[in-house]
């Protein structure tokens, strides 16, 4: 196996491994760091349950190589909040019903922390294309609709 | 102790309790589970819609560094014991359902052989290989279910007992099956199910691939997980509503339905679950719905076909509502009346209740006719009409419709009319209440939590539950039919009455 | 589950050009199969249902001249790492703006990069339809040099072995430019049609691409012809019945084209029908109104 050293901070924490080149970012966190949190839905790049964070900005861990993550910083949702202390995002997903198998939750939490710090007064448009790149089966999506447009009134 | 008590939560908006963990990343899925030297299976599966299979030359993937076992058919299907579903029992005309392909594959994606390996990457090389009457025939598309979870599960034989980590439905019935397949006595299976990520009945009975994985546990030294990917679970995890049916009704000259009738046709494909005819009989028994209507009858057809089976979608509301909502709206039209003029001529109501379809369905409570009136002013129905016949006149084409239908919820018949609860008040006066469970999304946890706590008259949380976990919690068929949450509340509140004396 | 690739694909992380180019130069001469890897989005999901892994994949996200936009006088320089989302704050290039801001997700939009949309060269690919009407050049390097190929030719014949694409040059803009598109989901899927149409008020001239119809993004010459010739472009203006004009002729001439293969929900003669309405909404966005600037989105 030609395996390749890398080191990246995950949530904060430096992480090291060797891993094969084909090795997905998704699957180093999930099965090097036990961070079973980022959710493999899909892995064509299109549910977006696998969404984190790669220096700030929501990518797709399951089209990301662990290998291009090399020496960059990485936030999952265990690095968002806990049960309990939640962000002001997951507080608004619970008061306004945007969950509820929560298989695709983490991703849209993670892709939702990233619109609001870059447009912290979204319009009801810009929510909507926000999170069209996260697919949920459950809700119908009107409980996330009304949980980021309530998350964007409490953010500072 | 009260007798009863009002219901301070049941009905109202409560934080759900599921919320913490699932918000954090903390839930635990089926894929989220780690045993002590894990094994790996993937499935090798057939590209081709209809062959025969004459040969399997297993030799190169056994050549491959880090796999431990591959599996045809041959290896898994004699160990079957017994095969079926509680749902529909051993009786009933069933037809094959193979854990591995042997001779013939039926359809692309067909499973052929399980590989066991050390990582999931491994497994993967393998594959380098009257006065009126309306009558109309309509078409409905397949669907399928592809819930965001896919299947999977981690089963463990370890000293004569079997441990299954499942995304599932119903826990109960998936010990339930694998102790018939297995031929083991049922209290040495157990199920632990945590956190499904959706279902919408994909997940309500073990299919083929959770067999070969179950039969295959027994022969390896340690836990195998499988874990479906989703071109897998578009190709084989089954699929439904490919149906079509010539729907007719006949009409008094004043709109009053007097018969109705429809000939189904459903593709079942080639392995329909749990047996090739179920949710077509639904069809029949539902399609007069929520009219008044004094005369109806029904046949069905299942079509085997090459493609995955044909498996539970989200009941078979869908398609008997809308052959029979469109050939309503055929029917007003070609009689010139209102659409909806036409359904509230024949919508039954309160005044009604009880009643009994023409098929023998059993209706009670159902307020249909108000229901729809109560829509109609919330929408302005005339508004909407006089704003419609603006618009045309100024060449912009606008439509309304509606659709109404009836949909049949705890059902009292067999395993679908067992559900328990069971309720213990721990020394500190704080409550655990056990149920099934099988939660996919539809907070059985929360509305099991409000229930006891309405029922004992303590507080929200003083009250936790546990489910999921066949070892520790009373038989019940979990999520399926639009059931769990009125069943849960019938057991919660008995118990909790039991408990309270 | 799938796995991208095999167990042993031969990984090069190249810190510059000369590296990168080097390190694509051995493995040809190895002739070994090689896959270059910048922001993953299409090359991830191939290397999945590939079945036959590449023996090595050179991963450039270190080369940091690859990640460089620069503006010249007259063209714009946008290296092949610069991302969509990078692209789509860029004011020096509204169009090229306007036609990020549309592609996928923003999980996509983080993650791909030009040179990727050139290296997969997807018929119905948001920027090559953009970049058509725009007459970019593709920069190439190799151990043996630099040069640069007009799209089309490169579209044609693709990147010789051992060549890796740099850049992407485009004219300064001279007027308005739009990029539409019709299609699925925007987040799940390629645009159907799409069209992307430039005003040259220097040179008095429209450039027009259609993606989705053509084998490749097609130019409408005739109806830039047209443009050419009834356009005011004293003031940059045309009449509302120009526009429909246009997107006949458009239509027409996306019709003659070799067409992309026949797909039965989408039939050639709606994708010819969408491409006219297509183009004749983006002649009367960049032409018959001079009101407030407009939102540059999808339809």
């Amino acid at each position: 196996m030609d395996e390749v050293q890398i080191r990246l901070r995950v949530n904060g924490l430096e992480r090291r491994g060797r891993v094969e080149p084909r090795l997905t970012l998704a699957d180093f966190l999930r099965e090097h760091c036990h961070l079973t949190g980022t959710h493999l839905g899909c892995e064509h790049g299109v549910c977006g349950a696998c969404t984190v964070l790669l220096d700030g900005a929501a990518v797709r861990a399951c089209l990301v190589l662990a290998v291009q993550a090399e020496g960059r910083e990485v936030t999952t949702i265990e690095g968002l909040g806990t049960p309990e202390n939640l962000s002001p995002v997951q507080v608004a997903f619970q008061e306004n019903h945007g969950l509820q198998c929560g298989f695709c939750t983490p991703g849209f939490v993670v892709s939702v922390t990233a619109l609001l710090r870059d447009n912290p007064d979204p319009t009801d448009e810009e929510i909507r294309a926000g999170l069209s790149g996260n697919i949920c089966r459950c809700t119908g999506y009107q409980g996330i609709f009304k949980a980021v447009r309530a998350a964007a009134g409490n953010t500072p | 102790m009260r007798e009863t008590t009002a219901a301070r939560y049941a009905g109202t908006r409560v934080q759900r309790v599921e919320d913490g963990r699932l918000l954090t990343g903390h839930g635990t899925f089926v894929d989220d589970v780690r045993r002590p030297g894990m094994l790996h299976a993937c499935f090798v599966r057939s590209p081709f819609a209809h062959a025969r299979v004459t040969h399997v030359d297993i030799s190169a993937a056994l050549d491959l560094p880090g796999v431990h076992a591959v599996f045809l058919a041959a290896d898994l299907n004699p160990d079957i014991r017994e095969q079926w579903y509680t749902s529909m029992g051993k009786d009933i005309p069933d037809t094959p359902r193979p854990a591995l392909a042997s001779d013939e594959v039926r359809f692309v994606g067909d499973p052929v052989a399980l590989v066991i390996a050390e990582s999931r990457y491994i497994a993967e090389e393998v594959f380098a290989a009257a006065a009126h009457v309306a009558d109309e025939t309509i078409y409905q598309q397949g669907y399928a279910a592809v819930p965001i979870e896919t299947r999977g599960l981690v089963v463990e034989w370890s000293a004569g007992e079997l441990t299954i980590w499942a995304a599932t439905q119903a826990p109960h019935e998936v010990r339930a099956f694998c102790a018939r397949l297995l031929g083991l006595p049922e209290q040495r299976v157990r199920v632990i199910m945590r956190d499904t990520g959706g279902g919408f009945g994909q997940k309500v009975i073990p299919l083929r691939e959770d067999m070969c994985v179950m039969l295959a546990a027994r022969k390896v030294p340690a836990a195998i997980k499988w874990i479906e990917d989703r071109r897998e679970n578009l190709m084989s995890a089954g699929q439904a509503r490919h149906e079509h049916g010539r729907a007719r009704m006949a009409f008094a000259a004043d709109g009053e339905i007097l018969a109705a009738h429809i000939d189904h046709v459903q593709d079942v494909g080639s392995y329909p679950s749990p047996w090739p005819v179920g949710t077509s009989a639904a069809v029949g028994m539902i399609f007069p719905g929520p009219y008044r209507i004094p005369q109806a009858t029904w046949s069905t057809v299942s079509l085997f076909s090459n493609t995955s089976g044909r498996t539970a979608y989200r009941g078979p509301w869908q398609f008997e509502s809308m052959a029979r909502e469109v050939l309503l709206d055929i029917a007003a039209r070609q009689m010139g009346l209102d659409p909806v003029a036409l359904r509230r001529r024949n919508l039954l109501g309160l005044a009604d209740m009880p009643y009994v379809n023409p098929c023998g369905m059993p209706y009670d409570h159902m307020s249909l006719r108000e229901t729809f009136d109560l829509a109609l002013e919330m929408l302005d129905y005339e508004a909407f009409r006089r704003e419609q016949h603006e618009a045309r006149a100024a060449g912009r084409y606008l439509g309304g419709g509606t659709c109404s239908y009836v949909e049949p919820t705890s059902t009292g018949m067999g395993y679908y009319a067992t559900e328990g609860a069971t309720i213990r008040i721990e020394p500190s006066g704080a409550v655990n209440v056990y149920v099934a469970g099988g939660s996919t999304g539809n907070s059985i946890e929360t509305t099991v939590v409000q229930l006891t706590a309405d029922a004992l008259g303590v507080d929200l949380d003083q009250v936790a539950t546990i489910q999921g976990g066949t070892a520790v919690t009373p038989f019940g068929a979990g999520t399926a039919g639009s059931r769990s949450g009125s069943r849960s509340r019938c057991c919660a509140t008995s118990s909790a009455r039991t408990s309270a004396r | 589950m799938t796995t991208p690739g095999g167990p042993s694909t031969a990984l090069h992380r190249p810190g510059t050009v000369g590296e990168a180019v080097a390190a694509l130069a051995a493995e040809a001469r190895a002739g070994r199969p090689v896959e270059l890897l910048a922001g993953g989005t299409d090359l991830v999901p191939a290397l999945r249902t590939g079945t036959r892994p590449p023996a090595a994949i050179v991963a450039l996200r270190r080369v940091l001249e690859l990640r460089v936009r620069g503006a010249g006088a007259d063209t714009l320089t946008i290296g092949a790492g610069v991302t969509y989302t990078e692209l789509a704050g860029w004011s020096l290039s509204p169009g090229l703006a306007a036609t990020s801001r549309v592609v996928g997700s923003v999980q996509i939009r983080n993650c791909g990069t030009v040179g990727g949309a050139l290296g997969s060269a997807n018929p119905r690919g948001d920027l090559l339809t953009f970049l058509t009407a725009a007459q970019a050049e593709v920069l190439l390097t190799s151990e043996d040099g630099s040069r640069a190929a007009g799209l089309d030719d490169f579209l044609s014949a693709g990147r010789l072995p051992g060549e890796l694409v740099t850049a992407v040059r485009v004219p300064r803009p001279s007027g308005p430019q739009t990029y539409l598109k019709i299609g699925g989901r925007q987040a799940a899927f390629p645009s159907l049609v799409s069209c992307a149409l430039l005003v040259d008020r220097v040179r008095e001239r429209v450039c027009c691409a259609v993606g989705g119809v053509a084998a490749r993004p097609w130019r409408v010459a005739e109806a830039e012809r047209l443009a050419a010739a009834d356009v005011d472009w004293s003031t940059g203006t045309a009449p509302a019945a120009l526009a429909r004009r246009f997107g006949e002729l458009a239509a027409a001439g996306v019709r003659a084209a070799s067409p992309l293969g026949e797909d039965p929900r989408h039939p050639l003669e709606y994708r010819v029908h969408a491409a006219g309405v297509l183009a004749a909404r983006a002649f009367a966005r960049c032409l018959t109104a001079r009101s407030a600037p407009r939102r540059e989105s999808a339809p």
